[in-house]
């Protein structure tokens, strides 16, 4: 503002060029995200035409087909239930580690365990999916390990398969769960630890009661951020699950380019947004109270 | 004259660039004292535990990819470099990686751009339609990225452009938009208006000022959003594939696609590339930025 200054000519030709620059940015981001978003609805009451394309039409068949056949609601309930198992396992792996890493671990190991979690979460999905591929197989890895050591008859494989697909998505966003967490855990002032101590509160009281409580929101936000992450993650089902671990991401993906079904694509598309749209609105509103900065200087994650 | 702009915080503990500065020495004292020594080895061993969980498959590739055998097997059998030699002459992985880096870059380009520019107009002029475009900027960090690749597969199926490298550099421009959108915002609030203000006041005009006080005082947050738009765009898979239509193969996607039909070393060689490049990466926007996560 001060530096627009000046009289009210120069304030009007200011407006003019603020609106003139900002053509630009929310240009791109109209034509290119908000038009596609739209294209994304209006798709979805299209007519698909078997054996490629689709005419225009204004039809609910798409939608009556999501809901009507059993394999939807399957795969979106299956989905669902992996999404939260995975935030809960990210949770409960997440918090002793960052717990470690945040209050305990001296600066070099504090160095070396946020060098590895931030490297890993830039990581390809493909790639992190892939090693666990590898790890799981039956010619390496621990299914070989296992065979070596003499604990199986022959070199067993894991992947793909469920228990694959659940350890693919712990790995693919436990990052996420430990840099959600790091903030608040490291914002916890120890001198409130030291009080409740000096006050004579064994140490396991004083996680209970101080530490845990004032680390809630990062765990809660933590949690909330991998569910939806999984929610939308194609990448870890198709590689480490067989169609039975498929998830509705990779329903979406195989409708739309090896279906060549995109109006039905666009219709289950809507319908996960809609589904994440009502859970974040239910967290919004179980974390209202949460929400609430119950230790000022906390960072925000 | 008017000093409403926020000023660098003094000194916020856990900010700084020495992580273990001010806290530590106080945290650990009273815990080594009186943490019960069982629970806090529990901790600890957790922590390795999960430590190696995170760095082991990765080292395993690694390992994978050395071996000079025609089949991965884990431990390797021998050394060889011959899978990346086999990965750095074929024409394939040669054309996807190529692919990628321009996409990258092209993408990395335009979300920066946007970014910066809608930035710098906001930071001085909060007008009510631009809000609406930083939140409309922002809504890719909260939307699956599955769902934007239908959207940009019917949006340019119905513009009749469909199939080709520029989609995959707008589509990437647009969903990697947020993090440059943060990083420059964020930089600007840091921006200490006096020093501004003394420029104007020496007489120099609004876009002089732009030019060598405001962007030399942001470069680091401009080049931490390029690094990061790039970054990001470099390892992602679903919005390319579906952008793409099987004509445009990515690095990440010629990985994906050589899985289902081999399982070639050649696949971990091109993964510790990767893994090598990105790690690179993260380390050049971390110094850059000046620590992000501490």
């Amino acid at each position: 503002m001060a530096v627009a200054g000046g009289g009210s000519r120069s304030a009007k030709q200011a407006n003019r060029l603020v609106y003139l620059l900002l053509a630009y940015p929310g240009g791109m981001l109209v034509v290119f995200f908000l038009v596609p978003l739209i294209m994304l609805v209006v798709f979805s009451v299209y007519r698909n035409i078997p054996g490629g394309g689709w005419e225009t039409a204004f039809t609910w068949d798409n939608y009556v087909r999501a809901f009507e056949r059993g394999l939807y609601r399957d795969r979106l309930v299956f989905t669902l239930q992996l999404s939260a198992l995975t935030a809960l396992i990210c949770l409960a792996m997440g918090y002793p580690f960052t717990y470690y890493l945040a209050r305990r671990a001296s600066p070099l190991v504090r160095r070396i365990g946020l060098a590895a979690t931030i490297s890993t979460l830039w990581l390809t999905y493909v790639v992190r999916s892939y090693a666990w591929s590898v790890l799981l197989s039956s010619t390496s890895g621990i299914g070989r390990l296992l065979f070596w050591l003499g604990l199986t008859e022959r070199p067993v494989g894991y992947a793909p398969g469920y228990v694959a697909t659940l350890i693919g998505m712990v790995y693919a966003f436990l990052p996420f769960m430990i840099l959600s967490l790091y903030g608040s855990l490291r914002a916890v002032d120890p001198s409130m630890e030291e009080a409740s101590m000096n006050l004579g509160a064994r140490p396991w009281r004083t996680f209970w009661h101080v530490v845990l409580p004032l680390s809630w929101p990062g765990a809660a936000s933590g949690t909330l951020l991998v569910f939806l992450l999984a929610m939308g993650n194609y990448v870890v089902p198709s590689i480490l699950g067989q169609p039975a671990q498929w998830t509705m991401p990779v329903i979406i993906t195989n409708q739309v380019m090896y279906e060549s079904n995109v109006p039905f694509g666009a219709a289950i598309s809507v319908v996960l947004m809609a589904v994440l749209g009502l859970v974040l609105f239910a967290a919004g509103k179980l974390l209202g109270a949460a929400r609430m900065n119950p230790y000022p200087g906390r960072r925000d994650s | 004259m008017a000093n409403a702009g926020p000023r660098p915080a003094p000194s916020r503990p856990g900010n700084g660039e020495d992580m273990g500065a001010g806290i530590g020495p106080v945290l650990e004292r009273p815990s080594r004292r009186r943490w019960p020594d069982p629970s806090l080895a529990l901790v600890g061993t957790t922590f390795w535990v999960v430590l190696a969980f995170i760095v082991v498959p990765l080292g395993v590739l690694a390992a994978v990819s050395v071996h000079p055998g025609r089949f991965m097997t884990f431990p390797p059998q021998g050394f060889s470099l011959r899978w990346y030699q086999t990965l750095l002459t074929s024409s394939q992985w040669l054309e996807a990686i190529r692919n990628s880096l321009v996409v990258a870059l092209g993408s990395a380009v335009l979300a920066t751009s946007i970014a910066l520019v809608l930035a710098l107009v906001l930071d001085r002029y909060p007008v009510r339609f631009g809000e609406y475009m930083r939140r409309l900027g922002m809504m890719p960090l909260f939307l699956p990225p599955v769902i934007m690749g239908v959207a940009f597969v019917a949006f340019f199926y119905e513009i009749g452009f469909s199939g080709r490298i520029e989609n995959l550099i707008i589509a990437h421009g647009i969903f990697n938009a947020p993090f440059p959108l943060l990083l420059i915002s964020s930089g600007l609030s840091k921006v200490n208006r006096e020093l501004e203000e003394s420029a104007m006041n020496l007489g120099a005009r609004p876009a002089t000022v732009l030019r060598t006080v405001t962007l030399p005082l942001i470069r680091a947050d401009v080049f931490a959003g390029v690094l990061f738009a790039f970054l990001l765009s470099l390892n992602e898979y679903i919005v390319a594939f579906l952008v793409s239509g099987f004509t445009v193969v990515t690095l990440p996607i010629e990985i994906f696609s050589s899985l289902r039909y081999s399982f070639s070393p050649v696949i971990a060689a091109a993964s510790v590339l990767f893994i090598a490049g990105t790690g690179f990466l993260v380390w050049l926007a971390d110094r850059l930025a000046g620590g992000l996560w501490d």
